[in-house]
């Protein structure tokens, strides 16, 4: 929701699109690292349950503000390419999903090498699989985790800000989406790139296809309806990890 | 002193002042927020007790207060008796929903009862036939015993603080029973509880079911007594509200959250002019709670321990 609301901020004090785009997502990168700096790091007592109450705070202090500043009312801005849409095997759409579909696919990719080819996402997964192992081999588990609070706010700002020429921007876009997203990983299965690019998909085209066929009042009850049903049958999601355990 | 006994105190304050105030809009006021107190109750037994959070509880307030209503209009059932029947069907959905997302390691609940509410407040909107939509339901009848109806706003501040009794007095049943206790353990340390034989799982869910059935017949009790239920009466930014209250008031202290619950129900009536800072400064007390009080305000209070 920030990436799209400052990229709107930006593109109405016309500073170029590249600039902004880098802007935004540096800007809500380091967001994510003071968050983690001044809230997290500094919380008494850090249990699993005062984290996400912290978090959920956080999210409503952000999402208050931005209303406050932008307004209740949704803001539109324009497609990033020169032309309208385009055409491919005869179906034309308007050109900012061909922007969306290659931003995934490009950043998906990158996210792939770092955490599956390099130290540092080698070091990150074992950071989150073991805190105390890790700091016993003398890794900063502390930065480590500032580091993925940077990248969360990095990539998350530049999917607003490339989403919001198709969904416009206002204050309270970022929840569904958030909640699409986490359906998408529940149903592809955590901890898993390729499962979480399936369970977007497959949410994705079941919501357009109970748009078409059923109503398109219910099309966002259907992200949740089919995470439900993937908990109920196979917790681990689609693509399982074996991440997931169980009580 | 012990907490159920001030807790018991304070309720019947609460009672007694319905006959020094005669201003009907503070009674409406206090009476709303008495609901408000059944809910955040339900809501700390499972934050408090079980360790898991709902975003949701909004949603089964609509949930309730839906159900009754429909019940009641469509097919002319008992006002109190749809109001049961509503809350049971509202709490065996919070099972259908508990069992398997209670199973899985880490905050799925959160997550779910998330798109749980969005889900209610969807259909809320959508099917204008048997909810009316965004404009609302009307038509409930008014709540009666016999030929005693509740239509002013003092008797039925009398009966919803009687209900408001009844209701922690369950919770403090369920918190110093065997059941009460074993969830403590879980809170406290999962694997322990695990390898004393309590049913987790099984704990959880019902703690979630139970939870669910005390907001519902809030909702219940809201739909009757208002006359009138949009939406916005349910949608996240409530859910939102009750965690405030039971977070800021203290996660296992009922004493603690029935007051912030009174205190923040009320506020925004009063401070109408704040309303757009809502959201912000309910975060702030959020982040402030979570980070130097994890206890909450309740949690700054020495009761007393029973002995058992």
């Amino acid at each position: 929701m920030l990436g799209g609301m400052l990229q709107f901020y930006f593109m109405s004090i016309h500073v170029p699109l590249v600039a902004s785009l880098f802007l935004v997502s540096l800007i809500v990168g380091i967001l994510g690292y003071i968050i983690h700096f001044i809230f997290v790091k500094n919380t008494k007592n850090p249990t699993e349950l005062s984290l996400i109450i912290l978090t959920i705070g956080l999210a409503m202090i952000i999402r208050g503000t931005a209303m406050l500043i932008f307004g209740k009312n949704a803001h539109s801005i324009s497609q990033f390419l020169p032309f309208d849409s385009v055409t491919v095997f005869g179906l034309t759409f308007s050109s900012q999903y061909l922007v969306v579909f290659i931003g995934a696919l490009i950043l998906a990719g990158l996210l792939f090498y770092l955490l599956n080819l390099t130290d540092f996402g080698k070091v990150m997964l074992a950071a989150s699989q073991n805190p105390l192992a890790c700091s016993i081999f003398g890794i900063d588990v502390e930065n480590i985790k500032s580091t993925s609070f940077f990248l969360s706010g990095l990539l998350g700002a530049i999917g607003g800000s490339i989403i919001v020429p198709i969904s416009f921007a206002k204050y309270n876009i970022g929840l569904i989406m958030g909640l699409k997203g986490f359906s998408a990983s529940v149903v592809g299965g955590f901890g898993n790139n390729i499962g979480a690019i399936a369970g977007g998909l497959i949410i994705g085209i079941s919501e357009s296809l109970a748009a078409g066929y059923v109503s398109s009042s219910y099309k966002d009850a259907v992200a949740f309806f089919i995470m439900i049903l993937v908990l109920f049958v196979k917790p681990s999601g689609i693509f399982g990890s074996k991440d997931v355990e169980r009580v | 002193m012990k907490e159920s006994t001030a807790t018991y105190i304070l309720i019947a304050l609460f009672f007694l002042s319905g006959f020094i105030i005669k201003n009907p809009f503070i009674l409406n006021m206090v009476s709303i927020a008495a609901l408000a107190v059944i809910v955040a109750m339900g809501l700390n037994l499972l934050l408090g007790y079980a360790g898991q959070v709902s975003l949701g509880h909004a949603g089964f307030v609509g949930l309730g207060a839906y159900g009754a209503s429909i019940l009641a209009i469509k097919l002319n059932i008992n006002p109190w008796l749809s109001i049961l029947i509503a809350s049971l069907l509202t709490s065996v959905f919070a099972l259908i929903i508990g069992y398997p997302t209670l199973k899985l390691k880490g905050h799925y609940l959160a997550m779910a009862t998330l798109a749980i509410g969005e889900i209610i407040y969807i259909f809320a909107n959508n099917l204008v036939d048997l909810t009316g939509g965004h404009q609302g339901l009307t038509g409930m009848p008014m709540l009666s015993i016999g030929n005693f109806v509740f239509d002013s706003e003092k008797k039925f501040f009398f009966f919803v603080w009687v209900i408001v009794f009844l209701f922690a007095f369950l919770s403090f049943r369920i918190v110093n029973s065997h059941f009460g206790r074993a969830l403590k353990a879980i809170h406290e340390k999962e694997l322990a509880a695990l390898s004393f034989g309590v049913n987790v799982h099984l704990y959880k869910v019902v703690i979630f079911s139970l939870s669910a059935f005390y907001a519902a017949i809030a909702g219940g009790l809201y739909a009757f007594y208002i006359g009138f239920i949009s939406p916005s009466s349910f949608d996240l930014l409530k859910s939102i509200n009750y965690i405030v209250m039971v977070f800021v008031g203290g996660i296992d202290s009922i004493f603690g959250s029935l007051i912030v619950t009174v205190v923040f129900a009320s506020l925004p009536n009063i401070l109408t002019f704040l309303q757009d800072y809502w959201p912000v400064v309910n975060g702030l007390l959020l982040v402030v709670a979570a980070m130097f009080m994890p206890k909450g305000l309740g949690g700054f209070v020495r009761w007393k321990k029973a002995i058992f």
